[in-house]
């Protein structure tokens, strides 16, 4: 369909609109979700929080983009697509990435911070349909928020959400693993976040927590830039192994403009965890919640009901 | 008993040629063992005119949103007697494609598809476009010029228009321009999904045009999941949902004059080869699980079984 159609077809929906309008239906909107708008999925099916973190530009939004392509393709990691409440959402992170944006490098429009906590609805279904569907909720969340959350304790904890996933996906920037002029910086911002999640109890002993080094099509060329990024995943690893419940480490290249590898490369074997992990309690056996100043008697009553399952920390 | 089967599809699908050949063969009763029309329907203007262009071998009138019009045909099971009043509805691919872009569906395809028991899911075998990425794209330019990957970062000098800046070309992005797969999987999962109630459907993909395809020696299920691999996946993980079998249909034996070429009299040896047949429903092919007819009724009553 033609630009010149399409705008002409527009331009007679709109011209029917005004007979239309009062008898059309809506239908859901399609694009990213935020967290309270996920309660019709979230209670209707069990579903699986998936929390990607890291700085900004270490590939979130990419790394989410490239599951979706990946099924466009066929199946994969062992799943087929069984549906989307987000296909608008997805369409719009993957079209940087397409030669129809007209562009030669690919790009993912950056997460922006007034977007707020924003997800992407999954459903995967085993390859041989024998199970039930599985809904998973994959975040994309700004890098600037995680960059904030290395500096103060009070932002880490402004990331509640990680709280609620039942994996937590760290990335570390393979592009700056290979650039020995900020491997360090990719070191320090990865492994300072990661401090700073599970010192906030963001992250704990039922967490399930993956590092993956991304843009490893960049970073495999180097041999020193492999060595450094298997040392960080050993120091990181051996620091933080006792205090979570599981912790593994992946090489994936998300999106290779060159070709050579398919989208999500090196996923495949991280994503089936995501999706088959026996469900847990979410992290945080505490909730940090700071009383109002002019707390009501319903809120007074609610701590007084509920006093093991929070912390109270005085304005 | 009636049935609201529901035909969807994007433009061009080959929806309203589907109905024009349905039309001729329920109604001449040309292909032995096909459903059979009980009695004419009390306004049959709109199906004469499309068979009439079928029979003379022109396309069809592009359905627009003000010409949809819904169809009833009482028809009857030769095998079993058994008797079914068929509504179909010629839905404008437009109207569903605004559906994937406004998100919004007039009140009359509610309730049409809030009373639908089965659907017919036209793809066109020639428009299963892929989205395929700069990287899939720089692999196939390289193939193309036999150049080695240096497997950097760097844009291919092949490819770069030294007149044009990187990036001066970049389209934003525009929703219209999403596979057609993701959008009729789109249309799919609005069926199931509030304002609709979830309910399960009869369903049937028919990969129309399949005499273009035919010679890739795929069987149509095979196609479907090479060509719409989307599109298969959420109807098998869907299949409690969407019971569905996958047909190749060839509803003309070939390409169709336009009006233009009709008028120019110039002759066409594939438009008289055609028109030659004594059966005209032996232009028909259809392709499903159980082998190849020109039954075009085959997944009508495979829908509503």
């Amino acid at each position: 369909m033609t630009q010149n159609s399409r705008a002409s077809d527009l331009e007679s929906a709109d011209a029917l609109g005004d007979t239309r309008a009062v008898s059309a239906v809506d239908l859901p909107k399609g694009g990213s979700l935020q967290p309270d708008e996920t309660m019709s999925i979230s209670c209707a099916r069990a579903t699986r929080v998936i929390i990607v973190v890291g700085a900004a530009e270490s590939g979130k939004t990419t790394l989410l983009a490239s599951i979706y392509e990946r099924f466009l393709r066929g199946p994969w990691a062992g799943y087929v697509f069984a549906g989307s409440s987000t296909l608008l959402g997805f369409e719009q992170i993957c079209h940087g990435g397409r030669g129809a944006s007209g562009r030669e490098v690919p790009v993912t429009p950056r997460t922006q911070r007034p977007e707020g906590h924003q997800l992407l609805h999954l459903q995967v279904r085993s390859e041989n349909c024998s199970g039930r569907i599985q809904d998973l909720l994959l975040s994309d969340l700004s890098g600037e928020e995680f960059e904030d959350a290395r500096h103060s304790s009070q932002d880490t904890r402004e990331l509640a959400i990680v709280c609620s996933a039942q994996h937590v996906v760290l990335l570390v920037d393979g592009e700056k693993i290979a650039d020995i002029g900020r491997r360090q910086a990719a070191k320090d911002e990865a492994s300072l976040l990661l401090r700073s999640l599970v010192e906030e109890s963001l992250l704990g002993a039922t967490s399930r927590l993956d590092i993956i080094f991304t843009k490893w099509d960049i970073a495999m060329q180097d041999t020193a830039a492999v060595s450094f990024a298997e040392a960080v995943e050993s120091e990181l690893i051996s620091r933080y192994a006792s205090r979570l419940a599981v912790v593994r480490s992946f090489r994936v290249a998300s999106r290779d403009p060159s070709g050579r590898y398919p989208p999500a490369y090196g996923l495949e074997s991280a994503f089936p965890a995501w999706v088959l992990e026996p469900q847990q309690p979410p992290t945080c056996a505490r909730t940090v919640l700071t009383e109002p100043d002019l707390a009501s008697e319903y809120d007074r009553f609610f701590r007084r009901q509920l006093p093991a399952q929070f912390i109270h920390r005085p304005l | 008993m009636s049935e609201t089967q529901l035909i969807l599809g994007l433009p061009k699908a080959g929806k309203t040629t589907f109905i024009a050949a349905l039309w001729y063969v329920v109604e001449t009763l040309c292909v032995p063992g096909s459903l059979q029309l009980v009695d004419l329907p009390e306004d049959r203007r709109h199906l004469n005119e499309l068979r009439t262009r079928w029979v003379n071998c022109l396309e069809q009138i592009h359905t627009s949103t003000s010409t949809e019009k819904e169809i009833r045909l009482k028809l009857k099971d030769p095998a079993t007697g058994r008797i079914v009043e068929l509504i179909v509805p010629d839905l404008s691919g437009e109207s569903l494609e605004l559906q994937w872009s406004h998100r919004q569906c007039t009140r009359s395809y509610f309730d049409l598809a809030s009373s639908a028991t089965s659907i017919l899911l036209f793809v066109n075998a020639e428009s299963a476009a892929e989205a395929a990425t700069i990287g899939e794209e720089e692999a196939l330019g390289d193939m193309l010029r036999e150049i080695p990957r240096s497997g950097n970062r760097s844009v291919s000098d092949a490819l770069t228009h030294p007149e044009i800046p990187c990036g001066a070309r970049e389209v934003p992005w525009d929703c219209g321009d999403a596979p057609p797969q993701v959008k009729l999987v789109e249309i799919l999962q609005f069926l199931t999904a509030p304002p609709f109630r979830n309910r399960i459907f009869r369903s049937v993909v028919i990969i129309s045009a399949w005499d273009r395809v035919k010679s890739e020696g795929l069987s149509p299920a095979v196609w479907l999941a090479k060509r719409m691999p989307l599109l298969d996946q959420f109807l098998r993980a869907n299949k409690e949902t969407f019971q569905s079998e996958v047909y190749g249909l060839s509803a003309t034996g070939g390409r169709m004059q336009t009006d233009a070429e009709r008028k120019s009299n110039r002759r066409d040896p594939q438009i008289e080869s055609l028109q030659s047949h004594q059966n005209q429903g032996k232009r028909i092919e259809v392709v499903g699980p159980s082998g190849s007819s020109h039954d075009i009724t085959a997944p009508v009553r495979c829908a509503i079984t």
